[in-house]
């Protein structure tokens, strides 16, 4: 974003804290630390001051605007000055600031690490690229290399690969994808990360320097069709992607899973009497409003009885991993309660004794929160295939 | 014209320039000719000789008028001016031709509010 | 341009009220050293707890002023050397106690919303009260709530108002604290027109120590609050938290509206601001009226159109008509005049015909509830949730448009004279190069105070933008003051400023005097905002 772009904008703010206070928990880096100098209206006013010249950005001063999880939900409660500047996505105003501190390198070390990891390994974990399919070699199954077979659908594995509590979601889903008889491949362990939360951290050019790489293999592996595991990748390629030149539709695996099962080529037979509920991710739900898909699946597996957490659907709470917190814990050491613990607090107001997911960032947050206490952390594809078994 | 018009919007006038939003499409219409300031997605500023219509907004006024306002050797000349023509009831005329929908709304307030507001024509 | 005046001249790049921003932009601020300012930070730690006093940079550069764009590029401030939050009176007493000790400054602040109270311009401490933040007592019978410094007025309508009641409100957020919004301002507030202010009693903390109470409860016994003077002196307007400065507010007692039957707010479109005026004032002079208002074709065409397509139809429309057309391309009225109503159902059905009967009279056209739902529905969203059904969580920010905040200025008179103000005003702006701009105005005190505000738009996020509006301000109140007989009601008419008139600075003086007596017996090392006390009336 332009400098000037962001004052104009983030001076709209009026500071009236809807963002903050509309219900109860809409700002999740609020409701952890419950201090006016942590909202969005402080990431504001920093930008404005830091733009008049009258601070520089610091790296203790970048906590502000690098602990927002990036969700948007203030941007859904805000009354002035979101509903003017209509974006893109929701946050792209708090990315536009956090550019300006990775302009002038005045951002935490633990997000310098992630973007040297990126850079360096293709992904944020700095991990080998073999690693993005140890899961194959766990499971025994061979999935398609997308490069020789050049499948119907390109399936984007994404992090789910390299968190460990995430791991045997990519194997689920290529069970499930199989069964459903959808021909697919993957990049194997070619695949680099799409950068989004590359994006996400300020570090536009790094961004666009790997997308222009990712979207030259995609043309060169001619692909059509994309299956994402992530909603933060699906958001990167269906949002960003196609303005960098990316052609193709992308799709997000429980849209693809909606309709196997609508067609009957998964059959759900096996019940699963359980009383859940569906955590929106941030990415799939409130940047691309697509709600329906995975609750569709839900209510279609036996037994199950989907019930809905207070803030749901637009309104959906933050599970605290985005916006680079995932890799980023209590950046000001003076938290007052870890953002999982509200949601699976939420949870438990509506007796859900699951909480369903569609995202490695909620899977690997929620289930890491301190207050399951017997809650379990699902997901979705563990129960549709558990259910069609 | 076209280079009064660039000399001024990339000397004096540069911060009315810096308003003006990527793929802002402006026409300025005096009497038989038109010249259109276009801002591409680089933040190249073009400027070139126009055709009525095809433009996102269009200034109208006479050439005199706008030769002296493009004459100001700096915005404080420049708004001077333009409050005297403002006072005097000749104020260049702004039309509007994008489609009136809520994304072109949206997409007005981001790429030429700002602009119109340092040219003093909107206020 | 026309020449103006040399005595004008002399005044055009300043603001009434500009010498002392530049005043107290240069004040002296405090330096703590790193090995003093430990002990402090640890005896506040010790006083309040480790968690509830802060100095790291992030926080301390929240607290540094205004978060709004224009006030901040007014004046700029320094961060506290630290922040606390106090979460009771014995807190505030602790923290006076410390602060004395060490003669540091102390700032309260809520939401930062104000000019120039809360904001530490001279560094030292920033006494955050958001926390602060219960309802002590809900009277229903006597119509009246006790709150603290933090306590916001949506907190209070989320208990009251299904109760049928309702606190009074202005156009700020409903998330701002009621006291230093309501106990400050006599203006703005949806009842403002029946009552000068809506604090009925308040128990103030000084630095010294002292616990001060006003109306009744000075009696102490009873935790009945009223507006009962202390020996015939009504010391509640005194601690005007505003300026901050010669005590913070702990408790206070606020007035609250029953609802009765039914509320009304008849809307007639004027094509002039003159006929909608004397309007306003025939409706406010009655008992059945809460409040009248008038909003300008401006500003209602910015909450009519925004986000819609048709907001392309306004911008244009903005740059052809003037302020004084009826931009006929909207189809909107000049002007759009209301007034509140509430009460029994035969008082409040009486009292609608009499504003038809009115309109007629003053040669506008009624407009009903039907016909504004129809024809203006955000428009009539944002009048009538914010003054009919007092549902301030819908009406928060409603009314604001892209164009961003600016300056304001206004003025109280008789009425003709602010007609006659109004019509030169509008020959003066287009002498400055300005088309149209924002203005709304209001009928005070059952009519005795006829008001008007201008609000000339800016981008706030443009310094020379803001510098120019400035300058239209200052000259136009210079303008307004050499050739109107009218009061400024304005923020930053300090009476201490050397740029007012000499007879204004002049009958402030034995008032000066007054309040500097009773700071320095409540505030002897001068902890409490020093840098305000230096310069305005308290």
């Amino acid at each position: 974003m332009r400098e000037i772009e962001v004052k104009s904008a983030a001076t709209q703010c009026q500071k009236c804290v809807k963002c903050i206070n509309l219900r109860p928990d809409v700002c999740a880096m609020y409701e952890e630390y419950k201090s006016q100098a942590l909202t969005p209206p402080a990431i504001f006013l920093m930008a404005d001051i830091i733009l008049d010249g009258e601070l520089a950005p610091t790296a203790e001063r970048s906590i502000t605007p690098f602990a927002c999880t990036m969700c948007g939900a203030c941007a859904n409660a805000c009354y002035s000055m979101f509903i003017h500047f209509e974006w893109e996505y929701p946050t792209k105003l708090i990315e536009g600031i956090r550019e300006l501190f990775v302009e002038e390198g005045a951002i935490p070390e633990e997000i310098s690490e992630v973007l040297r990891n990126v850079y360096n390994t293709k992904n944020a974990w700095g991990l080998p690229k073999t690693q993005r399919i140890d899961w194959e070699k766990k499971s025994g199954i061979t999935i398609p290399d997308y490069s020789k077979e050049q499948n119907e659908f390109l399936l984007y594995v994404g992090d789910a690969s390299l968190i460990p509590e995430t791991q045997h979601i990519p194997e689920i889903i290529t069970k499930l994808l199989h069964k459903g008889g959808i021909d697919f491949g993957t990049l194997k362990e070619e695949e680099a990360d799409s950068g989004n939360e590359v994006r996400e951290l300020g570090e536009s050019g790094l961004f666009e320097a790997m997308a222009e790489e990712n979207i030259e293999t995609f043309e060169k592996l001619r692909v059509k069709k994309m299956i994402t595991v992530s909603p933060h990748d699906y958001q990167a390629f269906s949002v960003d992607y196609p303005a960098l030149g990316m052609e193709g539709e992308v799709f997000h695996y429980t849209q693809i899973l909606e309709d196997l099962i609508k067609e009957e080529r998964i059959i759900l037979k096996k019940k699963i009497p359980k009383t859940i509920t569906f955590q929106d991710p941030c990415h799939l739900g409130r940047y691309n409003e697509i709600y329906e898909p995975p609750r569709n699946i839900l209510k279609a597996i036996p037994g199950v009885k989907l019930v809905e957490m207070p803030s749901n659907r637009k309104d959906a709470f933050c599970c605290g991993g985005g916006g680079g917190r995932i890799w980023y814990d209590d950046p000001a050491n003076y938290r007052k309660q870890r953002i999982s613990d509200i949601r699976i607090r939420h949870a438990k107001e509506v007796k859900a004794e699951a909480i369903a997911t569609a995202c490695p960032y909620c899977l690997s947050m929620l289930i890491a929160a301190g207050n399951l206490d017997g809650t379990s952390v699902q997901d979705i594809a563990e129960l549709v295939l558990e259910s069609s078994e | 014209m076209e280079e009064k018009i660039t000399a001024f919007l990339e000397g004096p006038g540069k911060e009315i320039t810096d308003y003006l939003g990527p793929g802002g499409d402006v026409l300025i219409t005096l009497g038989d000719s038109s010249y259109r300031v276009k801002m591409d997605k680089d933040r190249e500023l073009q400027v070139e000789k126009g055709e009525k219509g095809n433009s996102d907004i269009e200034i109208t006024t006479e050439a005199e008028i706008m030769n002296d306002l493009l004459s100001s050797s700096s915005m404080e000349e420049y708004r001077q001016k333009m409050a005297s023509y403002t006072f005097n009831n000749k104020k260049p005329a702004v039309k509007i031709h994008m489609e009136r929908t809520d994304k072109n709304a949206a997409r007005f307030i981001r790429t030429y509010v700002y602009f119109l507001r340092r040219m003093w024509l909107l206020n | 341009m026309q020449k103006i005046s040399d005595k004008t001249e002399q005044k055009l790049s300043r603001l009434a009220g500009a010498a002392t921003m530049e005043a107290l932009r240069n004040h002296e601020k405090v330096k703590i050293s790193g090995e003093k300012k430990r002990k402090i930070l640890d005896e506040f730690r010790e006083a309040l707890s480790p968690d509830r006093v802060r100095d790291e940079p992030h926080v301390t550069t929240y607290y540094r002023g205004p978060a709004h764009g224009t006030p901040r590029r007014v004046l700029s401030y320094v961060p506290p050397d630290m922040v606390v939050y106090p979460e009771s009176r014995e807190d505030i007493l602790e923290i006076f106690k410390i602060a004395s000790k060490y003669k540091l400054p102390v700032t309260p602040v809520g939401m930062q919303s104000t000019m120039v109270g809360g904001t530490p311009l001279t560094g030292g401490i920033v006494m955050d009260f958001m926390g602060m933040n219960k309802i002590h007592k809900i009277d229903t019978e006597q119509n009246y709530v006790v709150v603290e410094p933090g306590t916001t007025v949506q907190q209070v309508m989320d208990i009251v108002q299904p109760k049928g009641f309702a606190i009074a409100k202005g156009t700020y957020p409903s998330n701002f604290p009621i006291i230093s919004t309501l106990v400050s301002w006599f203006s703005q507030h949806n009842f403002g027109n029946r009552m000068l202010d809506q604090a009925i009693g308040l128990e103030v903390c000084t630095p010294d120590g002292s616990v001060i109470h006003t109306g009744s409860m000075i009696y102490g016994e009873t935790e009945h609050w009223s507006d009962v003077p202390q020996s015939a002196a009504r010391l509640t307007n005194l601690f005007s938290p505003h300026q901050a400065s010669i005590g913070v507010i702990t408790k206070a007692a606020i007035r609250m509206w029953p609802m009765l039957d039914k509320t009304a707010l008849p809307v007639v479109g004027f094509n002039d601001f003159a006929s909608a005026f004397r309007w306003t004032h025939d409706m406010a002079k009655s008992n059945m009226v809460d409040q009248t208002m008038i909003w300008c074709w401006v500003h209602v065409g910015g909450i009519e159109f925004q986000k819609t397509g048709r907001y392309l139809d306004y911008i244009e429309a903005k740059m052809k008509y003037r302020q004084e057309d009826v931009p006929e391309d909207l189809g909107l009225f000049n002007c759009y005049a209301f007034a509140g109503m509430r009460g029994y159902e035969e008082e409040i059905d009486g009292a609608v015909k009499v504003a038809e009967r009115m309109a007629k009279r003053h040669g506008g056209t009624y407009l009903s509830e039907e016909w504004m739902a129809e024809n203006l529905p955000n428009t009539w969203l944002y009048f009538s949730a914010l003054h009919k059904d007092f549902r301030y969580d819908l009406s928060d920010s409603m009314g604001l448009s892209s164009e961003g905040g600016g300056f304001s200025v206004q003025y109280m008179g008789d009425r003709e004279e602010v007609i006659r103000m109004y019509e030169g005003s509008n020959k003066w702006f287009r002498k400055m190069g300005w088309n149209n701009w924002r203005y709304y105005s209001r009928m005070f005190n059952a009519g005795q105070t006829p008001w008007l505000r201008y609000m000339p738009n800016s981008n706030s996020a443009n310094q020379e933008e803001i510098k120019e509006t400035v300058r239209i301000a200052g000259a136009l109140n210079a303008y307004i003051l050499e050739n109107y007989e009218v009061n400024p009601e304005n923020a930053m008419f300090y009476f201490n400023d050397p740029d007012n008139p000499e007879e204004v600075r002049d009958r402030a003086k034995p008032v000066r005097r007054l309040m500097r007596a009773v700071q320095k017996e409540f505030d002897p090392e001068n902890i409490l905002s020093p840098a305000i006390k230096k310069y305005t009336l308290v």
